[in-house]
């Protein structure tokens, strides 16, 4: 019952959201052009639905193996630079200073070294969810309590067995808070790196020229669509998380 | 003697949980006398804690009177009657140990002036009066826990509330505090009502001590403190310390095992 | 802050390595000026003439300021709303359920893909972007601001009921002074977002000001002139950087108390 409490406000708000949308478009005769409503959206895409699942398979695609090799590439590059405290304390500031750098202004070169298609929008995702994850990582590396480290110690433990049982455990946390934002930022950074390019078959592509021609429901459609791909790809990132640390799902502060 | 500062008659708390119900405090009785310090002493979770919250009207009672100066609890704080100071010092890190002293009395609306000089004389009346201008992590442990003693004084509250404030505290640094603490209670003349589980720190500081039996709490013992004041280093070395020590020692013993049936209960000897 | 020396110096030391490498890069790997130019090739395209007579690094720094204006609009706009979200949902638990399961929803919104859109409602002027830019500012600053409201130690709350505080001194004594720390984190990770906000902001057909639209023109024009996309991009990078450091000097004023300040 206590779930039902919990849910019930956001569900009420989301129904209400809805029925505004309606109502706001129907009551002020708004044009189709400037703000379609949603039943008029939920039909487009029931009619652009091949298209639409097409580019956004190809575009979930780029999002996901840019995740994978961005993410999986920090995690390494953070596990190599924690066996030299003094080498990532050098490392870090740069890393953490390459998120103030507006990354998806590479776009058009990526496009220039990897060409128009996938190749220069992975690019671009592995560099925006590299850092991230890489920051992350390191500092929960290097972030253990200094008396877990001497009770290793005092078990004359070695150091692949203080990273095994200790550093990497301790992490995990971090490393999946930084995995399920990058979900996110990579879904984003697919679509977005497509606004400066790209073949039509491809979500923000799709996006950017229906917008531009005023096909307003359609490109509504296709951000429904990229909108629901972004979703799942973080709750399945979610649940991964759920499934390998399930201890620390409980203690999470919401 | 005059009508008791403060009054417990009956009191009782009960915490309800998703865990079920625990029953911290039965049938407590107590009233203190202006100028007394009042130890209250027992095992960990006998309610101690809860009883100087109920008497600061931090945590109310699920039965029973408290009048604090005649007044309700309640109204005692809303009067700003005494001041706290918890087992942590609480300071604010973004204010100077001047300005977490003059907390009080921004909060109590004080004329410029009281906010602008009490605070410094508080200070150096806990003798930290070079420190105003430092943040509290460039302080100590024991002075951070000075200064919280000193912004409790801060509206001149006839009752000061003390819960364990020198338990984070080493030995040496709590005997010497202790020294200061009765030092300024007499420059001030407040009534003290303070929880601790150091024995030697309740006799040496109170006038009473309190007894409490472990879970559900109730008094098991009052224990006055004859000794002579003002109270001293020497102090601590007399016979009679070490007797209190031991009889007080012998009553937390005497109290039966886990939530058992409540104690003798039958307050003062 | 550390050795003054020392600091001052590594920029540099570290800008000379950049060339260095960058150089030793387009040697090695026999990159042509097509994929990589030389560093002079950059620096030579912000001395070159435009279209219309100006320095190409005048012209650079104008669309620079007009995305920098767009930014700061937007992050303070979105730094508003995230602030009295915060306050809201610290006073209100109902206001709070109801709504934060949509802030936290709204974030997987892709408001950068629906730039487009925001576009074709708000027209091509500068506002369309600030919008951007505030909408991906608004988040961080509600979620941090509101853990920071909450993250208040219990023993000094207690200590504010028992000095019986109104519960607007207790707010702007202890509440609002303990989240500092949270709202300037949130504050730096929106110094970029804005940024990006507004250059991405600028990318749909119809804007004519900004560095979004000098890097698509610039990447049109790539086969003619490719330093001119690479300066772009520079100058773009100095944006976001300067922004940042700019938020990172402020928090370092205002909350020179914390020590919970992160290092970077």
């Amino acid at each position: 019952m206590s779930r039902v409490r919990e849910y019930a406000p956001a569900a009420l708000v989301l129904v209400a959201g809805v029925l505004a949308w309606e109502a706001v478009v129907y009551l002020f005769a708004i044009q189709f052009y400037l703000l379609p409503a949603p039943h008029v959206i939920v039909q487009s895409l029931r009619e652009t639905y091949p298209l639409l699942v097409e580019a956004g398979v190809y575009t979930f695609t780029e999002a996901v193996v840019g995740w994978v090799l961005g993410c999986g590439g920090g995690i390494l590059a953070a596990m190599a630079a924690s066996r030299s405290p003094e080498l990532a304390r050098l490392v870090l500031p740069y890393a953490v200073a390459s998120a103030s750098v507006p990354i998806i202004a590479l776009a058009p070169l990526a496009i220039v070294w990897f060409g128009v298609e996938q190749g220069s929008k992975i690019a671009i995702v592995v560099l925006m969810t590299f850092f991230p994850t890489f920051v992350s990582t390191l500092r929960g590396l290097l972030s253990v309590a200094p008396q877990s480290l001497e009770l290793m110690e005092s078990y004359a433990a070695s150091d692949q067995q203080v990273f095994w049982k200790l550093r990497l455990p301790h992490s995990l946390p971090m490393v999946f808070t930084s995995l399920r934002a990058c979900a996110t930022l990579a879904m984003i950074g697919a679509v977005v790196s497509e606004f400066f390019g790209g073949p039509v078959k491809s979500l923000g592509v799709y996006i950017k020229s229906t917008a531009s021609l005023f096909q307003t429901r359609q490109a509504w459609s296709a951000i429904l669509v990229a909108c629901a791909l972004g979703l799942l790809f973080y709750f399945a990132v979610a649940l991964v998380e759920r499934w390998v640390m399930p201890w620390h799902f409980e203690r999470r502060e919401r | 003697m005059g009508p008791p500062i403060i009054e417990l008659a009956d009191v009782a708390k009960i915490f309800e949980s998703r865990a079920g119900a625990t029953e911290a405090l039965r049938a407590v009785s107590l009233t203190v006398q202006a100028g007394e310090f009042v130890s209250v002493i027992g095992p960990s979770g006998c309610g101690k804690s809860s009883l100087l919250r109920i008497v600061g009207d931090l945590v109310e009672p699920t039965s029973g009177i408290v009048r604090v100066k005649g007044k309700s609890a309640r109204q005692a704080r809303l009067d700003r009657d005494y001041g706290i100071v918890f087992q942590t010092p609480v300071l604010y890190e973004w204010r100077t140990v001047l300005d977490n002293v003059r907390l009080p009395l921004e909060l109590a609306g004080r004329a410029r002036a009281e906010r602008d000089e009490r605070p410094r004389a508080l200070l150096r009346l806990v003798g930290l009066e070079e420190f105003a201008g430092h943040h509290p992590w460039q302080l100590s442990g024991g002075m951070q826990q000075r200064v919280s003693i000193a912004r409790a004084l801060a509206l001149n509250p006839s009752i000061l509330l003390m819960d364990e404030p020198f338990g984070a505290l080493d030995e040496m640094t709590r005997e010497r505090l202790n020294q200061e603490l009765l030092q300024v209670c007499a420059e001030t003349a407040a009534t003290v009502v303070f929880v601790t589980h150091s024995i030697a720190e309740a006799v040496f500081l109170s006038t009473r001590i309190v007894v409490m039996s472990p879970r559900p709490g109730c008094i098991d013992r009052i224990v006055t403190v004859d000794l002579p004041r003002p109270r001293a280093e020497k102090t601590r070395a007399l016979p009679r310390f070490f007797e209190l020590v031991t009889e007080v020692r012998q009553s937390l013993r005497e109290d039966p095992g886990l939530g058992g049936e409540p104690a003798r209960g039958r307050g003062a000897r | 802050m550390a050795a003054r020396p020392g600091q001052m110096l590594r920029p540099f030391i570290v800008a000379v390595a950049v060339a260095v490498i960058w150089e030793a890069i387009k040697i090695l790997f026999a990159l042509p000026s097509y994929q990589l130019p030389h560093l002079h090739e950059i620096a030579a395209d912000f001395l070159r003439e435009g279209a219309g007579g100006e320095r190409w690094w005048w012209i650079m720094a104008q669309n620079a300021g007009y995305t920098a204006l767009e930014s700061v609009i937007g992050f303070a706009l979105g730094g508003a709303t995230g602030l009295v979200l915060a306050v809201g949902f610290a006073h209100s638990r109902w206001l709070e359920r109801g709504l934060l399961p949509y802030v936290v929803a709204s974030q997987t919104v892709p408001i950068l893909a629906i730039a487009p859109m925001v576009v074709v409602w708000l027209g091509t002027s500068w506002f369309s972007k600030a919008v951007i830019a505030a909408y991906l500012t608004f988040f961080p600053v509600t979620v941090n601001m509101s853990r920071g409201l909450r993250a208040v130690d219990p023993d000094a709350l207690s200590l504010m009921r028992a000095l019986a505080a109104s519960s607007r001194q207790v707010f702007f004594k202890l509440r609002f002074p303990a989240s500092l720390p949270y709202l300037f984190t949130a504050l730096r990770i929106s110094a970029t977002a804005s940024v990006i906000g507004a250059i991405v902001g600028e990318l749909p057909v119809g804007s004519r000001f900004g560095m979004g639209v000098v890097i698509i023109n610039a990447a049109q024009y790539y086969n003619w002139r490719p330093a001119n996309l690479w300066a772009a991009i520079l100058v773009s990078a100095l944006i976001g950087i300067v922004f940042y450091q700019l938020v990172a000097a402020v928090e370092r004023q205002v909350i020179a108390w914390s020590r919970a300040v992160p290092a970077v």
